[in-house]
């Protein structure tokens, strides 16, 4: 079944027949995706019934309103990068925002930019870069769009300082029924978008949640982002050519660190040092497996290395200096972190080292991210166990090592994910380590059975942290049926008010949780 | 031609079919019956229908229309106060919960009937966990109990301005009052939140769903979800959407020293300007603007009088800036901020000081209270005439001077004398906003004071709002002003309020609701 008899024409005749197709040649490019088991699962079945181009949030209106007449479902986007972008039903058009992709504002002395949905992060940076502000930018990389991942996630390189689900401040919205609700300060018409609380009760809150909902609750037109001090170049100090890039930042302002420490605990000692001081802007654990292929020019010299790097590379703990103020700040949280890493036995990998040539792009990650694309190339298909919940940073290490390690343990066994004994995640910490978040990396062939295996380990997770009363990896979609009773039924508030404001459930219906349980 | 029928209405005859006298002993036996469930439910000393306490409730320091709660009902733990929201539900009895010990916006006033649930009497500090950086409290725990605490663990809570004695810890960051330290990493500071929904139900927000604390095994500080930003969405609900018990909230490292900067200049927009640089730079704790007349009533040390030479002496406005030390090498710390902060100022040709030449007092005075609660028996912004009418909202920086202006024009149309008007200008997340306040002392037992301020709070707010002032704390009629500016907001905010309180039953009338 695709579209309602009529429904073609009428959104043809309101965007112009020339912002809507339904070749398959073009919606086919909508239904497939980088994570093999969810394009066979999921897409694949289901092309779009037709792919439209809105210009405006009128046209976003428009096209709402003739789905919640005629009764059909849509999914609005960035640039697809997320699973359930593709359609799971064959009655779902994509309102693909390409023909709204201008930065409409730059608020240099209040730090906000206000953007349309297909502005990416690379272009709104190149732009704040130019007036000494900067935005944090997430793993996903720089060619995504910001309005869809502040929607979904927004963890980026520099959130110890920038934060995690803090960027958004006014924003257009338009409800799937239709009407236009403004956030923050866009509420009233006299002032602009500098500020994301409402007046009255706080409809922020319903925008998102830990992670977004999936287009399942109408499509943001225009936000405004917070955008943060930045004291280095006005263009992104990149050289070199694809794949050997450089940064090259002002050693005064911005200085790496990577500090190997002689045992995970001993890291995450580290990390909440860090934090309680108050010193740095980028904070992660590295694990081995991301920092070579990051590095690698080619698949086969990933392999090479792999085994024997994988060795020398544990427990290694990045932490990026940027002096926002002054040389000062530098040579002072320089002299802090030497204490602390002095006081857990830590050791830096020194400059010059093959170690350091390998990691050194890690400052450049955490200011201008690009990477993830190239994790896909050492098996096929890359993600991550777990991840996406949000505790202190003793609960992510309690995660990654009560349950998320053993479950990639059984899918190594069973030869479905490339060898990895580190232990060692993505593990982040956010707003100075108030908070932080784990990701344990699995790499597995384009295949159906690893790329189930993956599956069924995340779902697996949910259900390991609920029974222990942990912190729970987001759950997607029928995922929340697991954690919701355990969760003082969170998901059967959220349905109500998915009803309430989507009453025909046509904004990616099953999003952010399906009407039903899934069966078996 | 028909027959005319007249209505014919029996005067004499009571409405019920029972005489007067029934009708009234029917009331009187309601009441009573109420009562007694009420007592059978939360036993008889926490039911107070004592009429002195419960018209010392109708009235708060705004000026709001009073209203009279039936009762003050005083649950003592969370299992009665279930039970309590399970029988307001099933009676429609409304509820207003309260926490501090004053009132001052009438957003605790039980306008629209029904009983109020006073929770001051929970002043539990339910966990310190110094690792994480959080503090657990009960609604009635104050700033000082709080500190007093944090600071055997060598942390700190996050002050507003010289806050009231009884000020409650959890409404303050439920009201998100602006903090003194505009650091953007302390911004948003609630982890996690348990509420008694207004079903009678239990939510709790964040990782804090995973269950009751004594089973949680996260650390209560992952503040999203789950399923929706909970929050944000309570965070100023003004206790529409149900009853917090208790809250999980930031508590930061306490400085093992700090030094404080003050610098004046009779220009705000000078000061602004200095304030854009010095957050941008991301430097220090503390940073906030005064002007003199705010100053005064906080370092007078008579009144009217020493207020008065107070206020002749200061300049127009001071900026009061505070950098701290932490555990390694906290003076090496205060030495590159200073160092760096002082740059700033004379590229903007300024001279921080670290006093306040005209009020030797003010060094000291700030030294000590930027941790503490105002200890005066009558609260500083009342000092001058035993109430103060506030006006604020959020703002930019860049447009304080603007607002500044209007506040003195509309003031001088209903002749207030703008020079006892108190203004303070609180940095948000590194200057990328503010809190703008402007107090305005009158008379409360003076009638023709008071509606001379009641008029100029509702004609200056409107103009304030005209020149684009987020009233994100919209009490009392600022709700329905900002109701009318935004239809779809308010039809959504309904809904909400719909979905998550079906019975109508939380704290009837406030946000418009
Ligand atoms: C390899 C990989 C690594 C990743 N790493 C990170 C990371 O480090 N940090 C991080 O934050 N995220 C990460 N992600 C997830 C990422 O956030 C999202 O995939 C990202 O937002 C994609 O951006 P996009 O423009 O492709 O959005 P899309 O995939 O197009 O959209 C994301 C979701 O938001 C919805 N949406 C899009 N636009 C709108 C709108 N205007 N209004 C309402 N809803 C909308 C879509 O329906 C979709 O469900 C990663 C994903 C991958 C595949
Ligand atoms: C899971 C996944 C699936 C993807 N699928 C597709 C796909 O099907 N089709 C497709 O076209 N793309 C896809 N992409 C995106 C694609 O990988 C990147 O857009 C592109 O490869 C980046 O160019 P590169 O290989 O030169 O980047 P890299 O060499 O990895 O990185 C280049 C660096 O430059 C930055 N950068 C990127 N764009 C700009 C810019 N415009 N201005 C300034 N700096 C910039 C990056 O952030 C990065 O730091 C996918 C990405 C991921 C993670």
């Amino acid at each position: 079944m695709g579209l309602p008899e009529g429904a073609y024409q009428a959104l043809a005749n309101a965007l112009g027949a020339e912002n809507i197709c339904d070749d398959p040649a073009v919606t086919s490019g909508y239904s497939y995706m980088w994570l093999i088991y969810s394009t066979h699962a999921q897409s694949g079945r289901y092309r779009p019934a037709a792919v439209v181009l809105p210009r405006s949030t009128q046209d976003v209106q428009t096209i709402i309103k003739i789905a919640n007449r005629y009764k059909f479902n849509y999914i609005p986007v960035g640039t697809n990068l997320l699973p359930p972008t593709i359609p799971a039903r064959a009655d779902t058009i994509i309102i693909d925002p390409k023909r709204m992709d201008s930065i409409v504002e730059i608020d240099t002395q209040n730090m906000f930019a206000v953007v349309e949905p297909y502005v990416t992060y690379a272009q709104l940076q190149a732009e704040a870069m130019k007036h000494g502000l900067t935005i944090t930018i997430a793993e996903a990389g720089a060619q995504v769009s910001v309005v869809a991942n502040n929607m979904f996630q927004g963890m980026g390189g520099t959130g110890h300082k920038f934060g995690y689900n803090r960027g958004v401040l006014g924003c257009d919205w338009v409800l799937p029924n239709g009407d236009l609700l403004h956030i923050g300060s866009r509420g009233n018409t006299n002032a602009d978008w500098f500020w994301g609380d409402c007046a009255g009760m706080n409809l922020k809150g319903l925008l998102r949640a830990d992670s977004g909902h999936c287009g399942g609750m109408g499509m943001v037109t225009r936000m405004a982002v917070k955008l943060f001090p930045y004291p280095g170049p006005q263009t992104f100090p990149v050289k070199g050519a694809n794949p050997n890039f450089e940064v090259d930042f002002p050693k005064d302002r911005f200085k790496l660190n990577l500090i190997k420490f002689p045992d995970r605990k001993k890291l995450i000692e580290a990390m909440y040092e860090v934090g309680h001081a108050e010193i740095a802007a980028a904070v992660h654990e590295e694990p081995a497996s991301m920092v070579l292929s990051g590095a690698s020019p080619s698949v086969e010299y990933f392999w090479q290395k792999y085994p024997d790097f994988m060795k020398q590379w544990r427990n290694v703990l990045s932490v990026t200096l940027i002096g926002f103020s002054s040389a000062r700040q530098i040579a002072y949280e320089q002299k802090v972190l030497d204490a602390i890493v002095k006081e857990l036995g830590g050791s830096f990998i020194d400059e010059g080292s093959e170690l350091w040539a390998i990691g050194q792009d890690n400052i450049g990650e955490q200011i201008r991210t690009g990477l993830s694309n190239r994790l896909f190339r050492i098996a096929g298909d890359f993600f991550v166990i777990g991840g996406f919940g949000f505790d202190s940073i003793d609960q992510s290490y309690k995660m990654s090592e009560d349950y998320m390690w053993p479950l990639i343990e059984q899918g190594q066994k069973k030869g479905h994910f490339v060898p990895d004994d580190t232990h060692n995640d993505w593990l982040n910490s956010y707003q100075l380590g108030h908070y932080s978040e784990t990701e344990p990396l699995i790499y597995f062939e384009h295949d159906l059975d690893a790329g189930a295996s993956f599956i069924n380990s995340y779902a697996q997770t949910v259900v390991e942290a609920v029974k222990r009363r942990m912190c729970t990896t987001w759950p997607l979609g029928p995922m929340n049926y697991i954690s919701g009773p355990t969760m003082c039924n969170y998901h059967e508030l959220v349905l109500k008010i998915k009803k309430a404001v989507d009453p025909r459930l046509t904004s990616n219906p099953d999003y952010p949780v399906p009407q039903e349980p899934p069966k078996g | 031609m028909a027959d005319t029928v007249l209505a014919k209405v029996d005067y004499l005859k009571p409405l019920e079919d029972k005489p007067y006298s029934q009708v009234v002993t029917d009331r009187q036996n309601f009441s009573s019956q109420q009562k007694a469930c009420l007592e059978k439910l939360l036993g008889a000393e926490h039911v107070c229908t004592d009429p002195a306490a419960l018209d010392a409730l109708s009235r708060d320091k705004s000026h709001e229309e009073a209203g009279r709660p039936c009762c003050i009902l005083k649950p003592e733990n969370l299992e009665k106060l279930c039970a309590l929201v399970k029988y307001a539900n099933e009676t429609s009895l409304p509820l207003t919960p309260l926490s501090s010990g004053t009132h001052t916006y009438g957003n605790a006033l039980v306008r629209m009937g029904g009983a109020a649930i006073d929770l001051s009497g929970w002043k539990h500090i339910e966990n310190i966990d110094h690792r994480n950086r959080s503090a657990r409290v009960q609604p009635g725990v104050t700033y000082g109990q709080l500190q007093e605490a944090l600071a055997k663990e060598q942390l700190r809570a996050l002050f507003p301005l010289l806050p009231r004695r009884d000020q409650s810890v959890l409404t303050s960051n439920l009201e998100a009052q602006p903090k003194l330290i505009p650091e953007f990493n302390y911004s948003e500071p609630v982890y996690t939140m348990e509420i008694v929904m207004p079903t009678g139900d239990i939510f709790r927000t964040g990782t804090a769903a995973l269950g009751p604390p004594e089973l949680n095994k996260s650390d209560m500080v992952g503040p999203w979800g789950p399923g929706f930003d909970w929050n944000r969405l309570y965070t100023r609900s003004q206790g529409t959407l149900g009853i917090v018990t208790w809250m999980n909230i930031m508590a930061e490292p306490l400085p093992s020293r700090q030094k404080l900067f003050f610098t004046a200049s009779e220009s705000l927009q000078v000061l602004v300007d200095f304030t854009y640089r010095v957050q941008r730079k991301w430097l220090g704790y503390d940073c906030f603007i005064l002007n003199r007349t705010a100053l005064a009533l906080m370092l007078a040390q008579s009144m009217p009088g020493d207020y008065e030479r107070l206020k002749k002496r200061l300049p127009a406005y001071i900026q009061i800036f505070c950098i701290g030390g932490l555990r390694r090498f906290p003076d090496e710390r205060i030495a590159w901020q200073e160092a760096d902060f002082l740059e700033t100022a004379r590229e903007c040709g300024l001279a921080p000081q670290p006093g306040i030449s005209q009020a030797p007092r003010a060094a000291a005075f700030f030294e000590q209270n930027l941790l503490r609660c105002w200890d005066g028996e009558l609260y500083w912004k009342d000092r001058l005439k035993g109430a103060s009418s506030d006006i604020f909202f959020v703002t930019t920086m860049n447009r304080t001077s603007r607002f500044v202006e209007a506040m003195h024009q509309e003031a001088i149309k209903v002749s207030v004398p703008t020079d006892d008007m108190g203004i303070y200008v609180q940095p948000i997340e590194n200057g990328r906003a503010c809190h703008l306040e402007f107090m305005l002392p009158y008379d409360p037992v003076d009638r023709y004071d008071c509606s001379r301020m009641r008029n100029l709070h509702g004609s200056a707010s409107r103009r304030m709002y005209g020149l684009g002032a987020l009233f994100t704390r919209a009490y009392g009629a600022w709700a329905e002003m900002v109701a009318s500016g935004s239809a779809v907001q308010f039809q959504t905010a309904k809904m909400v309020k719909d979905v998550l309180d079906p019975k109508n039953i939380m704290n009837l009338g406030k946000l418009g609701l």
